[in-house]
Order: structure tokens, then C-alpha cells, then sequence
């Protein structure tokens, strides 16, 4: 493999792993919040949450470009602190980020809704706090889902090109990740030769998230004693 | 039943019922995305038959038409694209000619204060990004040939952002995101939100030429070259003009 398709498979896997890790925080409060608790609003935070999954790519790169562009608010404040956005891994990571969580957010939620509430409120009643009912009931059962929402965010992140290449461009070792490398490449005259690197990193990249997200959806339903065909 | 199968297979019916009912399709360089929709209205107006487009970096139209997109007519930015495909046999090489030309310019943002004395100016170190089109679409390569030309590209790789074609460069610049960008003539003019730098001297990089041929074998090939011809006219001169392109070759007798 040449170094340039190196370099986007990295980018890559550095965008999808990013994801996973960015967005375990919010995906395990907002999945808990909409799985557990009643709350106003609680409908339309459902929908916004997965407002990403639906919305245009590119729409969703311009939206991010307005709130984290260097000429922004936010994004002048990011620039100020050393962590300008656009043309920089953080402009890959934060379209991927916005692009996956909903589907990260949506595991977590699937998990705690699968896990019986019963459980909770059988250790609540036995004295257990709240903190305590999620540490070592609601938490543990719903670990393995959330896991797989993981892998899931990160297949996402590592494939994710229309609110990338508006919000950060699309920079060689930079920004160029596996898609953005591909799409550069389909210009070359001769640009064929390859992209048969990155199409191999792509399909084996992919395919083994999504074997681990499977391997741990089971797990999962193992966990929770769901029989299912 | 019946009748809605009949609908359905009147709808969509055979592939070449489809093609022969479609308007003919032409390829066109992103840098002509404002003027050929003018100069098609224009021509339909004249009594000539609906035009429709696709735009995109000239690079990858060249791509899809190898792929057999349904393309019936091609209007590049490059002559290297086009000679490409005519070496494939993929264009009519017959009724290929050369349409219009253009400039190369350094744009910065309308409120940017940064003065760029040339292209040195880009080696500065107020220049922080400097956006281009893609390493193989026409606008990208022309870029780096003048900034080669000018003795100053290497030190302005580092700075180099790449957008899709050359409207994207040319946003990243509208938008304040880079300080400067390089781009044609026309596209700068197109956008209120940029100004021009300075010019690139024509010397400085291979001559900018729009060839344009209608696409071999194409379903609307003929169609293709008549709209091509009228391209050609005195009144479709006029409006290429009005939107800051030159003309390759002097305007033929209207049609």
C-alpha cells in the first residue's frame, strides 16, 4: 500500500475510533434518559437525536460549518483554544461524530429498554440509590449493548464523507480519510490503481465492525435471557 | 389491473423509449454551472429543444462518460480530459472545438485585509489555507502549474486545503474558512463575498480552454452538437461575454 492510502486508512480508523470514544458520554446518558425517565420534550429530544441520521449529509456539514467555523462563535472559541476545526481532524471527527451518534444514542437506548426496569426498581426498594441501581444493575446489563453501539458508530464514522468534505475539507494526512481518499482518487487519470488499497481497508474494516457489533448484540440478548427465532 | 400496468409500462417502458423521450443531457465543468443554464434558455427561447445538465469537476464527468453515463454532449475544462476520451473514441472528435477561455485569479475573503503582492503573497504568513480545487480537476492543476511557475508551490502545499471542484474552493474563501484561494476569473465575479487578489499572467500555467464535443454514440448526440453550434452563435457569445468568459475562436454568423 502506498503511503497516501495508509494515511486514509489511519485517518479512518483515528475519525471512527474517535466516535466511539467521543460519544460513549452522551450516547449512554441520552439512551438511559430516553429509556428510563418521563420528561416534557422527551418526543421531540427523541427526534432531534435522530435528526442526523436523516437530514442530507452535506445539509448537516453547512450546519456544522456555521456553528463550528472558525468565523463562528463556538468555532472561534474552539480556534482560539488551539483546536481550530475546519481542514483539521477535528472538522473529520466532529461530521462523523454528528453523523454516528444517533445510531450510538439509539443502541444505548435499545439496551436499557431491553433491560428489565423491574431490575431497577427491585434494588431501588432493597435500599440501593440511584447511582448504586445504575452502577451495578441498570449498567451491566445494558454494557454489551452499548459496546455494540459502539462498533456501530465507529463503521459509521470511518465511512463518512458528505458532512466531512463540507466541514473539513478534504486535506491529504489530515483530513483525507478512506471515502475522501477514494473520491479524490476516482479524479486521477490513472487514480484506479489505487484504489484497490482502499477499497480492501473499507470492506475489511467494515464488515469486522459490523461482525463484532453482531457478536455483541448476542451477547447482549444472552445477557438479558432473550430467546430469539 | 390492467390499466395500471399499462400506466407503469408507459411510465418507464423500454430503455430506449427512455432515451428517446428524455431532453438531451450535457456534461458541463462546475466553473460553467452559471452561464449554460442562461445560454440553454436562451436557446430554447430561439425555438431549440430543452437542454439539461449535470455539473461537476470536469475529472470525474470524464469518469462517468468512460463508465457510460448517459451523457450526450461534453463541455470540459481541460483539453487533457478531453483528449483523454477522444483517445478512448468516446467523443466525436469531428465536432470537437474549443468554446471559450478564462483567467486565473487569487481571491480572498470580500472583508479580508491582507494584501498578496503577487503570488509570493501566498507564501506569507498570513496565509494560513489557501483552497484549491482537486490535484486532477482542471482548476487544481492549472493552480499548481502558476504557483509552480511562480517558483513559490512548495511552500504553499502545507497550506493547500482541497475542495470537491473549483465552487468549493471557491466557498471555502466566501466563507472566511481560508484566507485565500485560487479559482477562475468567472467564478470570483460570481461571488459578492470574495474579491479578487490579483491575476495569475496567462503565462504562468497552460492555456485555460473550455473544449466541448458531443459524446459518441450518444442517444442525443445530435442534439448535443446542434446546442454546441449554437454555443458558438453570436447571441450565446454575448451572454458567455456578459459572465466574463473569453471566446476561443470569434462568434460565427447567428443562427
Amino acid at each position: 500500500m502506498s503511503p497516501e492510502t495508509l494515511d486514509a486508512v489511519r485517518l479512518s480508523v483515528e475519525v471512527g475510533l474517535w466516535c466511539a470514544l467521543l460519544g460513549f458520554p452522551p450516547a449512554l446518558g441520552l439512551g438511559w434518559l430516553l429509556a428510563r425517565r418521563d420528561f416534557p420534550g422527551k418526543s421531540l429530544l427523541g427526534t432531534l437525536l435522530l435528526a442526523p441520521l436523516v437530514l442530507p449529509p452535506v445539509v448537516l456539514g453547512l450546519l456544522l460549518l456555521k456553528l463550528l467555523g472558525t468565523r463562528s462563535l463556538l468555532g472561534g472559541a474552539l480556534a482560539a483554544l488551539g483546536l481550530p476545526v475546519p481542514f483539521h481532524l477535528a472538522g473529520a471527527v466532529a461530521a462523523a461524530l454528528a453523523a454516528s451518534l444517533p445510531l450510538y444514542a439509539l443502541s444505548a437506548r435499545l439496551a436499557f429498554e431491553a433491560a428489565d426496569v423491574r431490575h431497577d426498581e427491585a434494588a431501588a426498594t432493597l435500599g440501593a440509590p440511584p447511582h448504586e441501581v445504575f452502577r451495578r444493575v441498570a449498567w451491566p446489563l445494558a454494557a454489551p449493548g452499548l459496546a455494540a453501539g459502539a462498533m456501530l458508530a465507529f463503521a459509521r464514522g470511518l465511512g463518512e464523507f458528505g458532512a466531512t468534505i463540507v466541514l473539513a475539507g478534504n486535506v491529504a494526512g489530515r483530513t483525507r480519510t478512506i471515502p475522501l481518499a477514494v473520491y479524490a482518487l476516482l479524479d486521477a487519470p490513472s487514480g484506479e490503481g489505487g484504489l484497490g488499497g482502499l477499497v480492501a481497508a473499507s470492506l475489511l474494516l467494515s464488515f469486522g465492525a459490523l461482525a463484532a457489533f453482531e457478536a455483541l448484540r448476542r451477547r447482549q440478548d444472552r445477557r438479558l435471557g432473550v430467546r430469539r427465532g | 389491473m390492467r390499466a395500471v400496468l399499462a400506466t407503469l409500462v408507459f411510465a418507464f417502458g423500454s430503455p430506449e423509449a427512455f432515451a428517446a423521450s428524455r431532453s438531451p443531457l450535457i456534461a458541463a465543468a462546475m466553473s460553467l454551472s452559471d452561464v449554460l443554464p442562461k445560454a440553454a434558455a436562451a436557446y430554447q427561447k430561439s425555438g431549440g429543444p430543452k437542454v439539461e445538465f449535470t455539473f461537476d469537476a470536469t475529472s470525474r464527468l470524464a469518469r462517468q462518460i468512460e463508465e457510460g453515463a448517459p451523457i450526450d454532449g461534453f463541455f470540459a475544462a481541460d483539453e487533457d480530459w478531453m483528449d483523454e476520451l477522444q483517445k478512448k473514441g468516446l467523443v466525436d472528435a469531428s465536432k470537437r472545438v474549443d468554446l471559450l477561455t478564462n483567467s486565473l485569479v487569487a481571491v480572498v475573503p470580500a472583508s479580508s485585509t491582507v494584501a498578496l503582492a503577487g503570488a509570493a503573497g501566498l507564501a506569507g504568513v498570513e496565509v494560513s489555507h489557501v483552497a484549491l480545487a482537486g490535484e486532477a480537476v482542471p482548476a487544481g492543476k492549472y493552480a499548481r502549474a502558476a504557483l509552480e511557475a511562480g517558483g513559490i508551490w512548495k511552500s504553499v502545499a502545507a497550506k493547500v486545503v482541497r475542495a470537491e471542484n473549483v465552487r468549493g474552493a471557491l466557498r471555502w474563501v466566501a466563507s472566511g474558512e481560508a484566507d485565500a484561494g485560487i479559482v477562475y476569473e468567472t467564478d470570483a465575479a460570481s461571488e459578492p463575498r470574495v474579491k479578487i487578489a490579483f491575476r495569475f499572467p496567462d503565462s504562468s500555467h497552460p492555456p485555460i480552454a473550455y473544449p466541448a464535443a458531443p459524446i459518441e454514440k450518444a442517444a442525443h448526440a445530435r442534439e448535443a452538437a446542434a446546442f454546441l453550434a449554437y454555443c458558438r452563435g453570436s447571441k450565446a457569445a454575448e451572454i458567455f461575454r456578459k459572465s466574463g468568459f473569453g471566446l476561443a475562436r470569434p462568434a460565427q454568423k447567428s443562427r
